[in-house]
């Protein structure tokens, strides 16, 4: 609690230069009609006028965001006003306008930032935690990232210019809470999971002699049928049998009813046996033997599935940080 | 590992939380799961930030949710319907077209079905017959120890047999004279009007029975072919009084189809095609607005019965229902009135008598002498109308109103 008051405090007395709010600034360009059609319409939505923000500073803020995205196209097509519309339509500007008024440094946004999200922000943290001390903690630090109390090259750094308002901009703020505390956890506990401390599925130890040739084979035909799953099922996969998270639990985070899971994860885990046995028989096993190898203790393979189960599907991200 | 790092290889918070919040694009969903697969980082953040949502937001993510799938069931469920409407179309087409065939069958089937039956034709006879005729028939037919109407169908399409039976008439003589089915028009009562139609249309071939009568100049020698049935009256859709028709006729009268050897300049040539001329009649009558029957496709008389019998000249029609009523008609049979009982028993068929009567006497004696008689018999006028009735007697009319025995 004095924690979070102590950040409180320090967040009120940083100071917002004059260079930092010019983001927010007027423009004293005159906006084309159809586009001031549309900001018309998001501006009469918004509340923007609640906490302060003029109609200039609402434009300004939009358009700059907009164009910043190229509105949702790749860079250099030309967008029409209609699509330059429906691209915000997508958003939530509400919640947009007041994390980039926010990030500029707009006091009278900030303080309707806090009046809306501050509690809101404390019980998603405990919830996170399962701790209140830890919980208002990483908050309250999560406020001063917030402000921008960070700086990169000189810059003041604020991670709501990062929100893009594709979702709620409470959600963003749980999932950087998430992201926070995962990455703290991580860090102070290395290569372990937050939910079995005990290793379960680590790899065993290296054997000190060569496996048997028929569990080589095992191996790999399971990291063969492994590597054939589909991104749905390598999820499934992972999320019951490594996670060990329940099928409500991963019904929820998927949007699906539980039964669905179920017989998803029921289906996989038969396609992954049927690739198995396919892939023992073409390395020359017979059924029966191949049946019989299916029953060898999973202690005895060298296997990663961790490893097994990372997929490169991450690629898409890295190019798109690469960019 | 740096959270500036992780950002560089991982979904950021507003990917991530736009997955928890099921705000994504499809595509985007599906990188960020597949992601999810191999990461357990981001399934951990996406776990908390799910577990951290209040209850009083997750039922709305829940709702787009099941709105999405809903959606995609919906989106699944119509493109079955699509599937299923296509296949239901091609069901219809396809029954459609197995109704339309064994439509087309019908009659043939009837036809089989009703040949064979030797009971209907047993009292069966010629108009100009003697009354010891039919018993001269059934004499030869069991002769022959086959059915009437079996031994009908064969010599139907027989050529070159003009004394078979006994039965032998002159060919021109027999003509003008159909031979009536009475018994099928009790029996087998009036069928739908299509089937008559196909029926009347399908003797059209030159060796069928009934389709026509040929008187054809030929430069030196001609082949005249009778057959047995009426032309331009039509047996209200008695597809099987064609067939019973040829049947009782064959029983009585030659065999149908003959060939006789003419000179061509014996007989003015006429060529009278029954059938079309039977789908003709049946034109005007429906196009005039006769009331038809819907289910059954007859023509309704105003007596509310079926046609099963008509004959026209002109404007002039005349018509029999089911139970023998006789209506005249002088508009193409849109207006109908009812003609006074002037004939005893049931009225069973109307027709146009021939512009040529034959005398009764059967042709006989050298070709030459048939001949003869044959020219003669073309020349001699008769009456309009003609009714026949269920015992085979005929009453003649020139106006369809005023009717006298023959």
């Amino acid at each position: 609690m004095e924690r979070e008051q102590r950040a409180l405090v320090e967040v009120d007395l940083v100071e917002v230069s004059p260079s930092q709010s010019a983001g927010i600034a007027l423009s004293s360009g005159v906006v084309p009609a159809p586009q001031a059609a549309f900001l018309d319409e998001f501006w009469r939505a918004s509340d923007a006028a609640a906490y302060g923000l003029t109609r200039a500073e609402f434009d300004e803020i939009l358009i700059g965001f907009g164009a910043a995205q190229n509105y949702g196209h790749p860079a250099g097509a030309s967008i029409t006003a209609e699509q330059q519309a429906a691209y915000f339509r997508a958003l939530r500007v509400n919640d947009l306008v007041l994390a980039r008024a926010c990030g500029a440094g707009n006091e009278r946004a900030w303080e309707h930032f806090v009046a809306i999200y501050h509690e809101p922000l404390a019980r998603a943290a405990i919830a996170i935690t399962g701790s209140e001390t830890l919980g208002r903690e990483l908050a309250g630090s999560l406020y001063a990232e917030l402000y921008g109390m960070k700086e990169s090259d000189g810059q003041r750094k604020c991670p709501l210019d990062s929100y893009r308002g594709r979702g709620s901009l409470m959600g963003w703020l749980r999932t950087t809470l998430a992201q926070r505390f995962v990455d703290h956890h991580r860090r102070s506990h290395r290569e372990t999971t937050l939910d079995d401390p005990d290793h379960a599925f680590d790899p065993p130890a290296p054997a000190s002699q060569e496996p048997p040739e028929h569990l080589a084979a095992l191996a790999n035909a399971v990291e063969d049928a492994v590597a054939r799953r589909d991104a749905d099922e390598r999820f499934l996969l992972a999320a019951y049998y490594l996670d060990g998270r329940t099928l409500l639990q991963i019904a929820q985070v998927l949007h699906v009813h539980e039964a669905t899971v179920s017989r998803k994860l029921r289906r996989a885990v038969e396609e992954m046996r049927k690739q198995v046995l396919r892939n023992l028989r073409q390395a020359g096993l017979s059924r029966r033997a191949a049946e019989e190898a299916l029953g060898a203790d999973p202690r005895d393979l060298d296997l990663n599935w961790k490893k097994l189960l990372q997929y490169s599907q991450a690629n898409a991200f890295q190019e798109k940080a690469e960019r | 590992m740096k959270p500036a790092r992780q950002f560089d290889v991982h979904p950021d918070a507003e990917i991530l939380n736009g997955f928890v919040e099921n705000a994504l694009p499809d595509a985007e969903r599906k990188d960020v799961l597949a992601h999810l697969g191999g990461c357990g980082r981001c399934r951990q953040i996406v776990y908390l930030a799910q577990d951290a949502m209040p209850a009083a937001e997750a039922p709305a993510n829940a709702l787009r949710a099941e709105r999405r799938i809903v959606d995609g069931e919906r989106a699944w469920i119509l493109r079955w319907r699509t599937g299923w409407a296509t296949a239901f179309a091609f069901a219809a087409i396809a029954a459609f077209a197995v109704f339309v065939t064994i439509r087309h069958r019908e009659p043939d089937r009837q036809m089989a079905g009703l040949a064979p039956s030797p009971a209907p034709a047993a009292p069966a006879a010629a108009p100009q017959a003697a009354p010891e005729r039919p018993a001269q028939s059934e004499k030869a037919f069991a002769e022959l120890g086959v059915p009437e109407a079996e031994a009908a169908a064969p010599k139907a399409k027989t050529k070159g047999r003009p004394g078979a039976g006994g039965a032998t008439s002159t060919p021109f003589a027999a003509a003008p004279a159909p031979p009536p089915a009475p018994a099928v028009l009790a029996e087998g009562g009036p069928v739908p009007l299509a089937n008559a139609a196909t029926n009347s249309l399908a003797p059209s071939t030159p060796d069928s029975a009934g389709a026509a009568r040929v008187s054809k100049p030929v430069s030196s020698t001609m082949k005249a072919t009778r057959f047995q049935s009426a032309p331009q009256a039509i047996h209200g859709g008695l597809v099987a009084g064609n067939a019973q028709g040829s049947a009782s006729g064959a029983s009585i009268a030659p065999p149908a189809t003959q060939t006789l050897e003419v000179n061509a300049h014996s007989a003015q040539l006429q060529v009278q095609r029954a059938a079309p001329a039977q789908a003709d009649q049946l034109a005007p009558l429906i196009a005039a607005g006769a009331a038809v029957d819907k289910k059954s496709g007859l023509i309704l008389l105003p007596s509310g019965l079926p046609l099963v019998s008509t004959a026209g000249a002109g404007r002039t029609q005349l018509a029999i229902d089911a139970v023998g009523a006789l209506f005249l008609s002088h508009d193409f049979g849109k207006n109908w009135q009812p003609v006074e009982r002037q004939w005893t028993g049931k009225a069973v068929k109307v027709r146009i008598a021939q512009t040529f009567k034959a005398k009764n006497a059967p042709l006989s004696g050298p070709l030459e002498k048939q001949q003869a008689q044959a020219q003669a018999a073309v020349t001699i006028p008769a009456a309009l109308f003609e009714i026949v009735n269920d015992r085979n007697a005929i009453w003649t009319s020139a106006d369809g109103k005023t009717w006298t025995a023959k």
